[in-house]
């Protein structure tokens, strides 16, 4: 119950900080940036791969927010909005710079796991955890653009699949054909990429 | 149910994005086969595998230079006046902007070729409608004979000049000729099938031209 009211609070203030921002407010603005950067830099980061890239594309996304926030309809939800245009953004950057070429290897020091860092974690498992996630965002690399995109959004930002085709403008179908495509490729890529230990 | 196709839907399984018939036909079939219960163990390992990139999150220093660099931005930026903020609003009406100018363009295509077609059907009728008097004075008007020879006898009257049309273009009977109307122009050299020239009536409608061949004793 408290739950829901914090929430509706939340979305009023927000709505408060849009409207502000749309006519110009830079300090309503930046709350808004605050509020989102976030999730907007990690998933830049997961679609794109290289966090030098995410920063261009989070800035990005935060200019065209601001350019185009008249445009937006404050009875809807925001973060949609805003998860869409990291979407285009970062489409739109991958295929400028031709993105798809080597790997999205997160350098620990750019890459947050320093900030849930338990100091007494045996370096040796940071290392495996490491290697492991390089492995993975390789799988994810060998995967066509779009079913990329649809398998970061509904299986590592968890995403509902309703979600995810209102990200990607698409019917829930071709997403449901997309991640289950992805799905298969990525346990075949994981599978050689263990030397076919299974 | 047997093993063919069915990798795209023990994928979709794993995640729980089955809907429930689909489900519940897949679980009873996963029972009795092992080479699909194993797809299906394989592709749980690998999510769950992937399920580990989502703790992951982006550091401090990373939130605040993006931060920087955006506001840094904006303050060059102007923002949209506030009369523009009104005016899209009032026209897109909280739509995208592609559905408001499709819908916008569908609603000009059609409106345009309303109105077309009514333009073509006003006009088309007002044709008919200033055509209609001639034909019914052509079709019901008494016969005229003009003859050529004050001795044959005349012949079959034509049916098809009225008489209003004679009086607008009257025949006129040249000296060199007497039994042909002067008014009448040269005959074209192929129609002149006889010694008695043919005569050409003419009407007050450009339209309308009667030519009468006689036969060498007049009929």
């Amino acid at each position: 119950m408290s739950q829901s009211r914090n929430e509706e609070e939340r979305t009023s203030e927000l709505t408060i900080l849009l409207t502000r921002a749309a006519s110009g407010d830079a300090a309503a603005f930046e709350q808004i940036v605050v509020r989102h950067e976030r999730r907007v830099l990690t998933l830049s980061w997961r679609l794109l791969g290289a966090m030098e890239d995410a920063q261009d594309a989070a800035q990005e996304v935060f200019l065209r927010t601001f350019k185009y926030l008249h445009r937006f309809d404050t009875q809807k939800p925001f973060e949609p909005w805003l998860v869409r245009m990291t979407v285009n953004v970062c489409r739109d950057l991958g295929k400028a710079r031709q993105q798809r070429v080597a790997v999205i290897v997160p350098q620990t020091d750019s890459f947050g796991r320093a900030e849930q860092q338990d100091p007494g974690n045996d370096p040796h498992d940071e290392l495996q955890f490491e290697q492991q996630r390089q492995m993975l965002y390789r799988a994810l690399d060998e995967l066509p653009e779009k079913e990329r995109t649809a398998f970061v959004l509904r299986d590592i930002e968890g995403m509902t699949t309703a979600e995810t085709a209102e990200a990607l403008e698409s019917s829930e179908a071709t997403v449901r054909s997309q991640i289950s495509s992805a799905r298969l490729k990525i346990r075949k890529i994981v599978e050689r990429m263990n030397g076919g230990r299974r | 149910m047997n093993c063919n196709g069915l990798e795209s839907l023990i994928a979709l399984y794993v995640e729980g994005d089955l809907p429930v018939l689909d489900r519940q036909r897949l679980e009873s079939h996963l029972q009795s086969c092992t080479v699909c219960c194993a797809l299906a163990d394989g592709l749980r390992e690998s999510q769950s595998m992937f399920k580990v990139l989502r703790a992951g999150t982006v550091n401090s220093s990373d939130l605040a230079g993006v931060r920087n660099r955006v506001l840094n931005e904006v303050g060059d930026l102007d923002p949209a006046p506030g009369w523009v903020i009104t005016m899209h609003r009032l026209f897109f009406a909280g739509l995208r902007h592609r559905n408001a100018i499709a819908g916008v363009l569908l609603a000009a295509l059609v409106s345009g070729g309303l109105w077309y077609s009514r333009a073509r059907f006003v006009h088309e009728g007002h044709e008919r409608k200033s055509d209609s008097p001639v034909e019914v004075a052509r079709l019901d008007a008494p016969a005229v004979f003009v003859s050529p020879d004050p001795v044959s006898p005349p012949p079959e009257a034509p049916r098809v000049l009225n008489r209003r049309a004679l009086q607008a273009a009257p025949v006129e009977v040249s000296p060199d000729a007497p039994a042909v109307p002067a008014a009448l122009e040269p005959f074209p050299p192929q129609l002149q099938v006889s010694q008695v020239p043919p005569m050409k009536f003419v009407t007050d409608d450009p339209n309308i031209i009667i030519y009468w061949l006689p036969s060498d004793k007049g009929d």
